[in-house]
């Protein structure tokens, strides 16, 4: 299946134009609450008017790009497959079917994420409308909780989303490692459905402390939540540590970066169901628990999984091989991602706040404990980074036209 | 084109190409006359100056090339027998190479957005005339790489990574710049007005101009992106490959 490269290159316009919006409102603007600015703090925060509205013009344009992407997937893998009910694998569950022709799981997931991609848009652009309404002197105040219910179901949503497309590369990546197809079962699809129908509610856990929030939409934050775990467990937990167990595979950075990123998803994401759990949340949510999940399962997760395949997919392209020690560089990022994240977590179980003005002498030890991770962990990063850098033009070069980036001997053989 | 693909594809694609053309040539008369409009209000208020610059610079010129200045209904067979439009098109084709047209486009647009320059422009009518001729030679250069339908025979770009790039160049520097002037804390163009759009004041005027150049412009170059991109064709594969030169260099 291939798409559209008009639409691609467009989405990829849309989102960079819509980054550029933040990143000058935030440097020229000073809005420093990103999308978590919870109404009315736009307009009361102290934040220059036109970063205000440049920040969420922004997040429109991302949106946009988000929606295109989300549509083109949609539309191509239920064509490919003969419609969104096949392309979702409902055969498998409801005429139970042994098998589906052609249907993988990587079709499954793209359809699993793009649909909830597209509730997301929706939600982000009832958030923002009211915004726009207000920054141009039509409305005077817009329901706080309202605001609140759809910021978090659009940015919650989005960013549940942002890791769940970027296990798909993992989901890509380790068959052509291992040899092992990652075959497509009633299970994994119940799970990858699930994601669909689970992934918008468990935003709600972030509004237990909003009392005036309905009792029922709390019990749904936690269960829905509790329920979201399953489907990664089984798929991401289970099914990537099959795919190692006993497979031979051989160690180079993209597998080592694959595996921090399945350890990284887990454990991040054991905290964040921990802080669902409601009487915890009573007691973490407004400590650096919160950050230091959230860390952990992007620095160590999704961002992981996006630098284990930039790194797969140049030097591959580039034909190049890796150094003997180049894997230390995975192992640096793991080892300093690692010990600055449980650094993170451990300050919140130690009830250190976050959002404070000031970070109080005695909470020091914890932030200088992670110093030397971060050192590490940024050492990590310059020489994969450079590696990749240094490998970009060859890469670029060697393209010609539509390409297979799993070449013949790619994977097997790219490194020593 | 290849009449031998698909019988009467060449007659579609004809009345497509003048429909186009028809369209480009509306709306660039559209534009010219809101731009008449505007004219008396640009020594009053920054806004609307910037609003005319936009218009100019985003609307007028791609117009414009599309239609090709007009000139469209006369073949180009013809229209090369004229030696000033042969003299025109090969000095207009060396300053749209992207690189230089770029450059060009990027130059004068920050140069007449120079506290000086700028409020020359307000008190000497020669020059403001000077600053939009300036901006609309160099706008025309920028647009023309990305205009590979047209018959004028200027250098195109070709791939979509080639117009991607070329595009965010052209945004990241207009928007840039815009946010560079939305957001100074105190008027930096000193021109001797004191008018500006009622109930706002000359901060704010100064501020908005900016924002108007930092939104709209972002919103020009997305609509040209949007229409520039090129979906995949196995057969040629001539959108896909990254290691084709970004330009044909050349003329069509």
């Amino acid at each position: 299946m291939t798409l559209d490269l008009r639409w691609l290159w467009t989405t990829f316009f849309f989102f960079f134009t819509g980054m550029m919006f933040v990143l000058f409102s935030t440097l020229g603007g000073g809005f420093a609450a990103a999308w978590t600015a919870l109404y009315p703090l736009p307009f009361h925060g102290g934040y220059a008017f036109w970063g205000v509205v440049g920040v969420t013009i922004g997040i429109g344009f991302v949106l946009i790009g988000l929606l295109i992407y989300c549509v083109l997937l949609i539309r191509s893998v239920s064509r490919a497959h003969g419609g969104i009910r096949n392309a979702l694998g409902w055969p498998l569950i409801f005429r139970r079917t042994a098998h589906q022709e052609n249907l993988t799981i990587l079709d499954v997931l793209a359809m699993a994420v793009a649909i909830p991609g597209v509730v997301c848009v929706v939600a982000g652009y009832i958030w923002l409308i009211p915004l726009w309404l207000q920054a141009s002197g039509v409305v005077q105040s817009i329901d706080v909780l309202f605001m609140k219910n759809f910021d978090y179901l659009f940015g919650h949503l989005l960013v549940n989303l942002t890791i769940y497309f970027a296990a798909g590369l993992m989901y890509f990546l380790l068959p052509a490692y291992t040899g092992r197809p990652w075959k497509l079962g009633l299970a994994y699809v119940l799970a990858l459905n699930s994601i669909t129908f689970i992934v918008p509610i468990i935003y709600l856990h972030h509004l237990y402390q909003d009392f005036a929030q309905p009792l029922g939409l709390q019990v749904v934050g936690q269960f829905g939540t509790y329920a979201s775990v399953i489907p990664v467990i089984l798929i991401t937990l289970f099914g990537g540590l099959s795919q190692y167990y006993h497979s031979g595979i051989r160690w180079d950075v993209t597998t080592i970066l694959l595996a921090i990123g399945l350890w990284g998803w887990m454990f991040g994401g054991m905290a964040a169901a921990l802080d669902a759990t409601i009487a915890v949340n009573q007691v973490m949510h407004n400590t650096l628990w919160i950050p230091g999940h959230f860390h952990t399962y992007f620095l160590l997760g999704a961002v992981i999984f996006l630098w284990g395949f930039f790194f797969f997919i140049t030097r591959t392209l580039s034909g190049t091989r890796d150094g003997p020690r180049t894997r230390y560089a995975a192992v640096a990022y793991g080892v300093g991602g690692a010990g600055f994240t449980l650094v993170f977590l451990a300050s919140g179980a130690f009830s250190i706040p976050r959002r404070y003005a000031v970070h109080l002498p005695e909470w020091q030890a914890f932030a200088m404990t992670a110093v030397p991770f971060i050192l590490l962990l940024g050492s990590g990063i310059i020489w994969i980074g450079y590696t990749m850098l240094s490998r970009l033009t060859r890469a670029w070069e060697r393209t010609k036209g539509p390409v297979d980036i799993l070449l013949p001997g790619g994977a097997a053989h790219g490194q020593e | 084109m290849d009449r031998s693909e698909k019988p009467g594809a060449g007659q579609g694609r004809g009345r497509s190409d003048r429909f186009i053309k028809v369209l480009a040539s509306f709306t660039a008369v559209v534009a010219l006359a809101v731009m008449i409009f505007l004219r008396p209000t640009l020594e009053e208020s920054f806004t609307l100056h910037m609003i005319y610059h936009m218009i100019l610079l985003g609307v007028l010129a791609p117009s414009l090339l599309a239609a090709e200045f007009f000139l469209w209904w006369i073949p180009p067979e013809e229209r090369e027998r004229w030696s000033l439009y042969r003299a025109l098109r090969r000095g207009f084709s060396e300053i749209s190479q992207p690189v230089v047209a770029f450059t060009l486009s990027t130059a004068v647009l920050w140069f007449w957005h120079i506290p000086i320059p700028y409020d020359i422009t307000l008190v000497d009518v020669p020059v403001h005339t000077l600053e939009h001729i300036s901006i609309l030679i160099a706008f025309l250069a920028y647009w023309a790489p990305l205009m590979p339908g047209s018959r004028l025979g200027l250098p195109t770009i070709r791939t979509n990574e080639g117009k991607a790039l070329y595009l965010l160049a052209g945004a990241m520097q207009g928007m840039i710049l815009g946010v560079i002037i939305t957001f100074q804390s105190q008027i930096i163009y000193l021109y001797p007005s004191t008018a500006h759009l009622p109930g706002i004041t000359l901060l704010e005027d100064q501020q908005m101009g900016g924002a108007v150049m930092w939104l709209f412009g972002a919103a020009i170059y997305t609509v040209a992106a949007i229409l520039s991109f090129r979906s995949s064709d196995p057969g040629t594969q001539s959108d896909a490959s990254p290691a084709r030169a970004a330009t044909s260099g050349g003329e069509e």
